[in-house]
């Protein structure tokens, strides 16, 4: 038992490592990176006509909002249509989305349809789209003026087989813990997309403000309906018949997270099941070379990603719950005396022969990194790290992954429970 | 689109050599601390012979020439503290053994070397205790390191104990996994009819499975012939 729990933890602290390790290798490559931002306009060569669908369940506190900041956007009025499709909402959104349309003077639409999820209303919304490029945008979230200009200017760079750019993520306004805390990861994750965007392995088209070409989305067949994660699915289609997607590393979008942990667990519940269901859906990829580093490396990281969170759960249950378990048992033994131990700790006599060498500097090496990621996604984020939010990083690193493992073990429970979405072909 | 996406064999390749490297450094330090470890438990182990050495001399001294109560203090109190070296020694052997990789052999050796001292130093303890007519209480403590869930939880207690009756209470654990290499164990196990673990000879008197808090504090203040101080609380 001790050989095989040995053998797990290096296979897991190698595994890591060589992850680990090939980032920075890629970030070293990334030379551009921490260049500061733009302050000079942008100058576009030209203006393309651009769409951005709406879709709208139910939104009537937040549509009005989302709509002035898609107004906001510094461009062309004439050039910039907004497609409302109301999802069978059962609210005000459609009356008050209708006001709006008609004190507002803008090419705004609104299509009504059944409701039948996003996807199916994403894709009512394109079928109508008449730019050449389309952007989505939820109705809990926010764009900055300035994205849709950096975003073209990418797409004019870059060549005809660009597909999708995704934007910067951030977390709008957070307040509570659980807010606080997604914060720091959409902070590391927009960092980490940098990397991925710069060898082409970027695999999901994050649903605000994602800007798509219409031409291919139209060719690839529109948005998954059947699927958990159609922004994943997107992605991994276009990935499949070898379009391009790129980050706008500082094109901004704010969205509001869940604030109590049963909303993220809600929310992390559908994606990872979703993210499972891609993974398995589009397995043809994986290590596939035709598919480049994507295929050969990103959906095998997709999938080390679920293991390492099972053993990561694993480990904590050996190394620390045991642990302390061992003590509340003790502690009834001894009629819960806490003499005893606090006489230990002041007993403590540090004997350097103990320190178990291998181990402290395999964890010692992921941490620098893992110090170091946190402070370049900060300054990659044009965010800078404040000393309150110590406590938040504490928890971050030791917390929150593990609740993220418990929200995966479920996923699975809940997967093998009903098998029947698994199989399914791309 | 029928893109020849190429890969980026140079970055796959980089990264294994310089996880590698990281991964050879920590094992090269791993086996260099293990001989380090080796060396120190070695070097205690020899201390702990020139203890017992120095011990028997005093016991030879004390029953051969003059029997006064001062140096009966002094063969005592050095017992105990040999005892008690011994027993914190052992804390870090057990660890250093549970860790080591090459060197299970000689750790085995050592393990044996542990067992041996206890149990010479509880024979010195019972026959100073007679000698001298000294108050104390000897425990041989009989655990297995890996067949017995509760042992540990009878360590706690007897820590604990040690600490609170100080040089009245000598504690000498005898780990029985070492039955095999070391026949002193079966002898023992024999004569005191020793089945289950953990097991307390306290005095003479055989004490099997787990005893907890209060009934170890009755047993050994039970054992005293004066009463003590910490007996007298609650």
């Amino acid at each position: 038992m001790n050989i095989l729990l040995t053998v797990l933890l290096w296979v897991t602290y190698l595994l890591s490592l060589y992850m680990t390790i090939y980032w920075v290798i890629v970030f070293s490559k990334e030379k551009t990176l921490i260049k500061k931002d733009r302050k000079d306009k942008i100058k576009l060569k030209r203006f393309p006509l651009i769409s951005v669908i709406v879709p709208a369940y139910n939104e009537e506190s937040t549509i009005i909002p989302v709509l002035n900041s898609i107004l906001e956007l510094d461009y062309p009025k004439n050039k910039l249509e907004i497609i409302v499709v109301n999802d069978g909402s059962t609210d005000n959104t459609k009356q008050k989305v209708d006001s709006f349309i008609k004190n507002a003077n803008r090419n705004i639409k609104l299509i009504h349809k059944k409701n039948q999820g996003k996807a199916a209303a994403l894709n009512t919304g394109l079928e109508i789209a008449k730019g050449e490029f389309f952007a989505c945008l939820d109705a809990d979230s926010f764009v900055d003026k300035n994205t849709l200009k950096k975003m073209l200017s990418l797409y004019e760079k870059e060549t005809k087989d660009l597909a999708i750019i995704t934007p910067a993520m951030k977390v709008k306004d957070p307040k509570s813990f659980t807010q606080k805390l997604q914060k720091l990861e959409y902070l590391v994750s927009l960092f980490i997309a940098r990397l991925m965007s710069s060898i082409d392995c970027i695999y999901v088209a994050p649903g605000p403000f994602s800007l798509y070409r219409t031409i291919i989305i139209r060719k690839l067949g529109g948005f998954d309906v059947t699927t958990l994660t159609e922004d994943q699915e997107i992605a991994y289609r276009s990935q499949k018949h070898n379009y391009k997607i790129k980050q706008c590393h500082d094109g901004y979008v704010y969205t509001i997270a869940p604030k109590s942990f049963r909303g993220l667990y809600k929310q992390r519940n559908r994606w990872l099941k979703g993210a499972i269901y891609n993974i398995m859906q589009y397995r043809d990829m994986l290590f596939n070379v035709k598919y480049g580093d994507f295929g050969l490396m990103q959906m095998a990281i997709n999938m080390l990603a679920f293991f390492l969170c099972i053993t990561g759960l694993f480990f904590f249950s050996v190394y620390i719950l045991g642990p302390f378990l061992d003590f509340i048992r003790d502690l009834f033994i001894l009629n819960f005396n806490l003499m005893p131990f606090i006489q230990a700790v002041m007993d403590f006599r540090f004997n350097i022969m103990r320190l178990s060498v291998e181990n402290i500097v395999i964890v010692y090496f992921l941490f620098l990194i893992t110090f170091s990621v946190i402070y370049i996604s900060h300054k990659n984020a044009n965010e800078c790290f404040k000393k309150r939010n110590i406590f938040i990083l504490i928890l971050y690193l030791f917390v929150y992954y593990l609740a993220i493992s418990f929200i995966v073990i479920m996923v699975f429970f809940e997967i093998l429970l009903d098998k029947s979405h698994l199989w399914k072909h791309s | 689109m029928a893109v020849e996406r190429k890969i980026n064999k140079g970055n796959y390749i980089i990264a294994a050599i310089l996880t590698i490297m990281v991964f050879v450094l920590g094992l090269s330090l791993g086996f260099l601390f293990d001989n380090l470890r080796l060396n120190y438990s070695e070097t205690i182990n020899k201390e702990s012979e020139v203890n017992y050495l120095s011990l028997q001399f005093q016991y030879l001294y004390l029953t051969t020439l003059q029997n006064t109560n001062s140096s009966c203090a002094v063969l005592h109190s050095a017992i105990e503290k040999s005892t008690k070296d011994l027993s914190e020694s052992l804390q870090d052997f057990i660890t250093f053994k549970e860790n080591t990789k090459l060197n299970k052999k000689e750790y085995e050796l050592i393990g044996r070397r542990y067992i041996l001292d206890n149990l010479k130093y509880w024979l010195l303890a019972r026959k100073a205790k007679e000698e001298c007519n000294l108050d104390v209480v000897n425990v041989l403590y009989f655990y297995s390191e890996e067949h017995c869930q509760i042992c540990p939880n009878q360590g706690v207690v007897l820590t604990y104990f040690k600490k609170q009756f100080g040089d009245s209470l000598l504690v000498f654990p005898i780990d029985v996994d070492y039955e095999e290499k070391e026949p002193i164990i079966s002898i023992l196990l024999d004569q005191y009819d020793i089945r289950e673990y953990p097991t307390l000879i306290i005095e003479d008197r055989k004490h099997s499975g787990l005893i907890p808090n209060t009934e170890f504090k009755e047993l050994i203040c039970n054992s005293f012939q004066d009463e003590k101080e910490i007996c007298k609380k609650d």
